[in-house]
Formats: structure tokens, sequence, C-alpha cells
């Protein structure tokens, strides 16, 4: 099994469960893999004997989307153990959330849902994150969400919120790019001047996917569905702060409409291409 | 708002489409604060709905993706997910569709979906080992009757007052199947397991199903003998003990203790 942490220059790819055997098989040239922890939340069969062959050649990063951080219920701890004993059994080497709530009175709605960026959402937010990292003995990686909407009440920006996450718990960011993106086009801000905010020292992983827009008679929102190819906006933001997150290794996410694997290939490509510009620039 | 406040009535928004003073926490900037809720309900419905559809391919194919879908809707809000796993929504469907009236011309949809959902966990299930009949002999004859018997832990049986294997064969092969089913026919029953090719489901005799239901109720083999035989005095049981073995659903076998007074 490979032990190393996932490397700073490294490009990753989400793995799905359909191109499982594909990657088992054939042991394509990817530095790392990135699984949806829930989709391993079975005991056993298929998805754990594919993981289980792939893990011997790769390293892995474990993406949350079904802990519900933000959410003011108790804890799911039977949710939070079933995860323990993955990251047990496959040792991965990142292992991230996300900065929404997706459940309220025990009922699970499946969506990264927005909180407002208020001091007790913040304060919330943080204990719980502290709390799983005591749990897992870990720290762990955070995302931050798209988002369609913003509250009124708000006490400051998405990025002083995320910035006093990452202080006061101690956890690092997973940096979506894209995300950041369908923000800025949605909330109207300037995303150069979110990532100047954001300290590269808390920036663990990079995240890049592709996003659908959507024109209505009162304008466009962007929904961030994973469903195609890194949008040439995204590339740009990338390329302007792969400077400034070099530390951080990067994934490329697609989630519904799957591509052939040589698609996802390709992006990995493009996105490496852009971290040895970074670097030769440097030299 | 409190937080906790705020997401009760963003579910409830979602949910049950009520008007909460949610909207008046929404910047509108352009779009309604209910459009923009409208794009949060537009993708957990769509992921909710989509996960129904992949867990019972077989049934969604029975009614019609157009059907399947507005029952999926009327579910999702009456069995909202109570788990952050998505692989465990949709285990109260098939009782769900046998208590929609709406569904009366489709009266073997709530077993074909219930087939739908054991495939679904068997899939999922932990690995076990598999025994084959051979394995009887590392007992002794006289232990014959105390045995008992555990199952891989994929199996699930279903029994149907319909021709559920020949609906879901049908169901399954694609427009490949000789005949139309005649939903008139004999009921069916099915066992639904996993082995190293996948999951598999399989027709089997009544007197099986009895067999499968009393060993699994960890009776001995002599009172599952006896009570197959009272079901059908003709019954094979050698030859079914064999196709049991067969299918490689039998992972462990142990003598039932005598109870000693002392």
């Amino acid at each position: 099994m490979v032990t190393h942490p996932i490397p700073a220059d490294s490009v990753g790819i989400g793995l799905r469960g359909d191109h499982c055997e594909y990657v088992a098989v054939n042991k394509p040239s990817v530095d790392w893999f990135e699984i949806h922890s829930e989709n391993y939340f079975g005991q056993g069969g298929a998805p754990h004997d594919w993981l289980r062959q792939i893990r011997q050649d790769y390293n892995l990063s474990f993406h949350g989307v079904g802990l519900s951080l933000g959410s003011t219920d108790d804890l799911n701890v039977k949710h939070l153990e079933r995860l323990k004993e993955l990251i047990h059994i496959y040792e991965p080497g990142l292992v991230s959330e996300h900065l929404s709530w997706s459940s309220i009175d025990g009922i699970y709605l499946h969506d990264l849902l927005p909180l407002p960026f208020t001091k007790e959402t913040i304060v919330h937010l943080a204990s719980r994150i502290e709390r799983v990292q005591d749990m897992l003995g870990r720290t762990i990686l955070v995302e931050n969400a798209s988002t369609y909407l913003e509250f009124s009440h708000s006490e400051m920006s998405e990025w002083e919120f995320i910035n006093e996450i990452t202080r006061l718990s101690g956890c690092q960011l997973l940096l979506d790019i894209n995300n950041v993106y369908v923000n800025a086009c949605n909330h109207q801000f300037d995303p150069i001047e979110f990532f100047s905010k954001i300290s590269p020292s808390v920036v663990g992983e990079i995240h890049l996917a592709g996003h659908t827009v959507k024109n209505l008679p009162e304008g466009t929102i962007r929904i961030d569905t994973h469903d195609q190819r890194v949008c040439d906006d995204v590339w740009h933001l990338y390329e302007a702060v792969a400077n400034r997150f070099h530390a951080a290794p990067t994934l490329i996410e697609w989630d519904k409409e799957l591509p052939e694997f040589s698609v996802l290939m390709d992006e990995a490509n493009i996105a490496r291409s852009y971290r040895q510009e970074m670097q030769s620039a440097a030299a | 708002m409190q937080l906790r406040e705020l997401q009760s009535q963003f579910s409830a928004e979602i949910l049950c489409g009520e008007n909460t003073s949610i909207q008046t926490l929404v910047e509108q900037r352009g779009f309604q604060a209910k459009q923009r809720i409208s794009v949060y309900r537009n993708n957990i419905f769509a992921t909710l709905t989509e996960t129904l559809s992949n867990i019972f391919p077989v049934s969604c194919a029975m009614v019609g993706e157009e059907f399947f879908n507005s029952m999926a809707r009327i579910y999702i809000r009456s069995h909202t997910p109570d788990s952050g796993n998505l692989h465990d929504f949709g285990e109260h469907l098939p009782s769900f569709i046998e208590s929609m009236p709406e569904l009366s011309n489709y009266p073997y949809l709530s077993a074909l979906a219930e087939i739908d959902w054991a495939c679904h966990q068997a899939f999922h299930s932990v690995s076990a080992t598999a025994l084959d009949i051979s394995s009887l002999g590392d007992f002794s004859p006289d232990n014959y009757e105390d045995l008992q018997f555990e199952f891989h832990p994929s199996i699930h049986t279903v029994k149907s007052k319909y021709p559920i294997f020949d609906i879901w064969d049908f169901a399954t092969s694609n427009g490949h199947a000789d005949t139309i089913p005649n939903i008139k026919s004999e009921g069916q029953q099915v066992l639904i397991h996993r082995s190293k090719s996948g999951v598999k489901v399989v027709n089997i005799e009544d007197e099986l199903f009895q067999m499968i239901k009393s060993l699994r109720e960890h009776k001995t083999l002599g009172a599952t003998f006896t009570s197959t035989l009272d079901l059908n005095p003709e019954y094979n049981l050698k030859e079914g003990l064999n196709r049991l073995f067969s299918f490689g659903v039998v992972s462990t076998i142990t003598v039932k203790r005598s109870i000693v007074h002392q």
C-alpha cells in the first residue's frame, strides 16, 4: 500500500463507480484518486473489492458529502464511526467534508445547503469540526460550497467566514476554485480578491470541476453540476492562483454524465500543464 | 434568526413548499427569493429521484420513467431520508407502492420493488464464504437432524401471489423474453443473492422457499425437512438441498447444542 502523503504538485481524479474496473485493470497514470466516502459505507461487494485493489497502487482521498457539518442536529456519530472504520482500512492521505449543512430534525436533504455567515454559525461549525477531528484523530479539510442564495443577516464575507472557521478549528481548506467562481458570478464579487484573502498555509487541496450556466429571464445563475469540463474562466483563475496555492494538490471532479476515463485524464493533464508552466516560470 | 430556526424553515420550504419567513432572509439581487430557493429544491428532488430510479431500475422500467418520477416525488415527501448515506434511501418504497391506490393496475409492483431493493442490498452486503454440499461430509450423519445453517448476508427471498419471477425476467430481458407473463398465472418465489459473478435473482419452488425460511429462522435441518414435507409430502428434499448449496448461499454449518439440564 502506498503510504506517503499526497504530494503538493500532484493532480488527482475523482473516482466514480463506473470507472473503478477500468482503473483497477488498466492502472492509468494518475497521481491519486478521490472517492466519496459514503459510496463505501456498504460493508462489502464489488465497490470494496475494486477499491482494495486500487489502493494497492494509488493513494486515496476521502471526500464526504453526508456528515452535515453545519447542521444544528446532534453530530451523526454513527456516520462518523463508519467513516473512521473506512479511514482505518484504506488509510487515505486526505479526508474532507463541506462547509454546508444537509440535514435538520433527522431529515437528510442530500444537498450542500447554504449557511449564513454569522458569528453564531462560526462558533457552531468550528466546534463541530473540532469534534470530528478529535473523533477521527486527524485534521480534516473543509470545502467552500457553491451557493445560489445569500442570507441578508450574514455579518461578513465568505472569505472572512472561512478564515475564522479554519483559525478556530485548526482544519484545512479544500479550496474549490469552480465554487468560488460560481459564487463570484452568482453573488457578484471579485474572485481574485477572494483568493487574495485566503492564506495559502491553510489550503490543503484544490478542486476543479465543471458547472452549468442557467439563463433565466431575470438573469443568469450558475449551478455546480460537475457534469462537464472545467470552463475557461475557471482554468484562468487556476492559472492565476497556482503560484499562491502551490503547496496544495489538485483534483479533477466529475460526478454526473460521466465521460470516458480518458476525458478525465485529459483534464488532469491540463491542470498539470498549468502547474508545470508556473514552476518553470518560477525557476 | 437563529441557525436552528433557519434550517428548520429552509427544510419546510423545500419539502412542503411552505412560504416561510426564510424568504425574507434571502438576498434577492434580480431573482425572487422563491426562485433562489427553488434551485435547491430542484437539486434535492433531482438527486433523490435519481437515487430511487438507480436503486429500483426494474420497477422504474415497468411503470415508465415519467410515472416513476412522479411517484418518487410523493415518496420523497412522505418518507424523507433519515441517513447521510444515499444508499439507505428507498427501503420503504415497496410498502409505499402497495399502499398507493393509483398503482392498482400494477398489483405485482410492490414485489418487483422488493426484488430491486434486495438486489441493491445484496450488491453492498458484506462478503462471506460459500460452502458446497460436500461440506456436509464434515459432519456425522447422526448429527444431520441437528444441523443449523448460516446464510450469506446478501440473501433475500420474495414470495408473491403473482408470477413474479416471470415478470422480473420479462422486465429485465429488454424485450427478448418469449412471452409476456400472464399475471393471472400461479404465484412464484425468488431468491436474491450475490455470487462471485454478481447479484442473482433465481426462481425457486415454494418448498425451497419454505426450507430457506425455516433455516434462516435457525430451525434445525430435521425440523426444516419436517415442515417442508408438511407442505408437500412428495418433495425431493435431497434435490432441494443440492439446489440450495448450488447457489453458494450457505456460509456456515453448525450442530445445534443440546441444552443439558444438570
